[in-house]
């Protein structure tokens, strides 16, 4: 067999994934730019014709554009900040040297994340029932706090899918944070104590400044990963509740919308511009991902 | 001064305390929710209505549901028990997953690690924004195409959860691959062996732990989705996975006709719990390859 040159051989190695890829991704993709410029839906499956910006133009028109993002904005931000609070609040108790029993508690916690989190929540879905759920039957009550209904309010709705996914999410983060604060020298500590630094001192000067680049990864990637986060969403409310004056239900996303437009009322065109859009806004903040936290410069 | 180390030790005390009270709380409400759906599926409850807190105390265990989980035909144009079979055609589905996600991944990884080649850097960097894409973003375009390609099946199903797995275990492989000395394989070439040989034989061996968490990560990603599953498959019952199934029989496909609650209770503790202690056994590997992925340490 004839030595190939270094070039080709390493491409040779590389081109199944590129094959993959623009098969699997850039391919699709572009048969659904195709797709959105058509008017293919159930009325239209095989004899669809081009109808041009259409979609385009019917989700700037009818408002669904901005709901989305506002909704977006709402569904990221709201899960995100309390996950994160969360997840370093337990992972500085956990921190504590003085605390028995931190692997134990550790342990516990983190079996929301380990259980598989589609079932986790099927089962959600029926503890949020109204009234016969668990939650609306026994845990609210017992708490004194008001029924939370999913499937009528828009309170309800996002309280309970925010509730529900920082159950599912609080152990990543603890987790996370954990780890950074352990990997913080102790030998910081000892010399602020012999200065006689007091609690907060130690925690503004030394813990917050240690742990800046990871809070800033973890937040820049799970906003990513939460904002195009299907299953939640598409569990609990399936974007419900509907509102009669507005387009769009309360607490869709780009999507669950796309999926929902495709899979539920057959408006494949339509699915297919909002599918355009929403990988659009990704891409752009993967983008940023990539630059801010520079994870590809030691990768290639 | 007694009244400051007094201060202190009230002030440790209380810290402590308070330290307990959250750990406490926050570990009833992590476990509340599995142990809820344990004790229903040990319980001969049938309905959301019929379940009450009593059901939350273990009194009269009893497998019935986990009996008819595995006997039950709620399908009747399903010749065979239903579960089982969903069951079976997960695995199937995600083993070839994790078959296809470990020679792409290990095959991209090695180009990465050990070869050169041209646009490299552009090259890498476009594969990589993909893995910021989750399966259920490409599924209506992949849905599009596929339907026109007639591959709105099995295989089409295995060709959407591959590159989801292998573009991101591409980029673990490569880092584990740097760590392994160039110097055995290349023994090993001067030996005779071909460098295709040398990636089988040598670098495969050696890459064994980033092999096993490809292979775990590909096998878990198509497990686990309902979403593509549901677009491509989901009107033939006949062909459906288990979390299909467990959507059924959790009555959100439609409440009327699903089977009794605990047979869903008994499915989700039948399928959540060994891949709960996957996750477990795996988590410290995972946590490491996303750190070193991340750069953090």
């Amino acid at each position: 067999m004839p030595r190939l040159s270094p070039k080709v051989e390493g491409f040779l190695y590389f081109l199944p994934l590129i094959v993959t890829v623009l098969f699997l991704f850039l391919y699709p993709l572009l048969y659904a730019v195709y797709i959105s410029f058509t008017n293919m839906g159930l009325l239209h499956l095989f004899n669809y014709r081009f109808v041009g910006l259409l979609q385009y133009k019917l989700m700037l028109r009818q408002g669904y554009l901005t709901s989305l993002l506002i909704n977006e904005v709402v569904w990221t931000l709201g899960s995100l900040i309390p996950m994160m609070a969360l997840g370093f609040a337990l992972a500085l108790i956990l921190n504590q040297r003085d605390l028995y029993g931190r692997s134990l508690f550790y342990a516990i916690l983190i079996l929301p994340w380990a259980f598989p989190g589609f079932i986790s929540l099927l089962v959600w879905s029926g503890m949020w029932t109204d009234p016969y759920g668990f939650m609306n039957r026994y845990l609210l009550p017992f708490l004194h706090l008001p029924h939370v209904n999913l499937v009528h309010s828009v309170w309800g709705a996002w309280t309970g899918l925010i509730v529900t996914n920082l159950w599912l999410s609080f152990p990543y983060y603890m987790t996370v944070f954990y780890s950074g604060l352990q990997s913080i020298p102790s030998e910081l500590y000892e010399l602020a104590d012999v200065d006689g630094a007091g609690a907060l001192a130690k925690f503004a000067r030394i813990t917050l400044p240690s742990l800046k680049k990871t809070i800033a990864f973890v937040f820049i990637t799970s906003f990513v990963f939460t904002w195009n986060n299907f299953y939640p969403i598409y569990v609990l409310t399936g974007g419900g509740p509907g509102i009669p004056s507005k387009p769009i239900v309360s607490t869709e996303t780009f999507i669950v919308y796309a999926y929902q437009e495709a899979f539920s009322y057959n408006n494949y065109a339509f699915a297919a511009a909002l599918s355009i859009v929403s990988t659009a806004i990704t891409m752009v903040l993967a983008v940023i991902v990539l630059k801010f936290t520079g994870i590809l410069e030691g990768l290639v | 001064m007694p009244s400051r180390r007094a201060k202190r030790i009230a002030l440790k005390a209380l810290r402590l305390a308070i330290s307990y009270i959250v750990l406490i709380v926050m570990a009833a409400w992590s476990v509340l929710p599995l142990y809820y759906i344990i004790m229903t599926s040990f319980s001969n409850v049938g309905t959301l209505v019929s379940l009450t807190i009593s059901t939350l105390i273990p009194k009269h265990i009893t497998l019935e549901a986990y009996e008819k989980l595995l006997t039950g035909r709620f399908i009747p144009s399903i010749r065979v028990p239903n579960f089982p079979l969903w069951v079976l055609h997960s695995i199937e589905l995600a083993a070839a997953t994790a078959l296809f996600s470990v020679a792409l991944a290990m095959l991209a990884g090695y180009a990465l690690s050990r070869l050169d080649m041209p646009a490299k850097k552009s090259l890498a960097t476009f594969v990589y924004i993909i893995t910021f894409l989750p399966v259920t973003a490409t599924t209506v375009p992949l849905y599009l195409l596929f339907a026109r390609l007639h591959l709105l099946n099995y295989v089409g199903l295995v060709l959407a959860y591959t590159p989801g797995t292998a573009v991101f275990a591409a980029f673990l492989a490569k880092l584990s691959i740097d760590a392994i000395p160039p110097d055995y394989e290349e023994a090993a070439m001067i030996d005779g062996l071909s460098r295709f040989g040398a990636f089988v034989r040598i670098v495969f061996r050696m890459a064994a732990p980033v092999v096993a968490l490809t292979a775990l990560l590909g096998f878990l990603g198509a497990y686990m989705d309902y979403a593509t599953a549901y677009a491509f498959i989901g009107s033939n019952s006949n062909a459906w996975t288990a979390m299909l199934g467990l959507w059924y029989l959790a009555g959100l496909f439609n409440y009327a006709s699903a089977p009794a609650y605990n047979i869903f209770a008994a499915g989700a503790v039948l399928m959540g719990i060994p891949l709960m202690a996957l996750f477990l056994v795996s988590q410290r590997m995972m946590t490491r390859a996303y750190s070193s992925l991340a750069g953090i340490k």
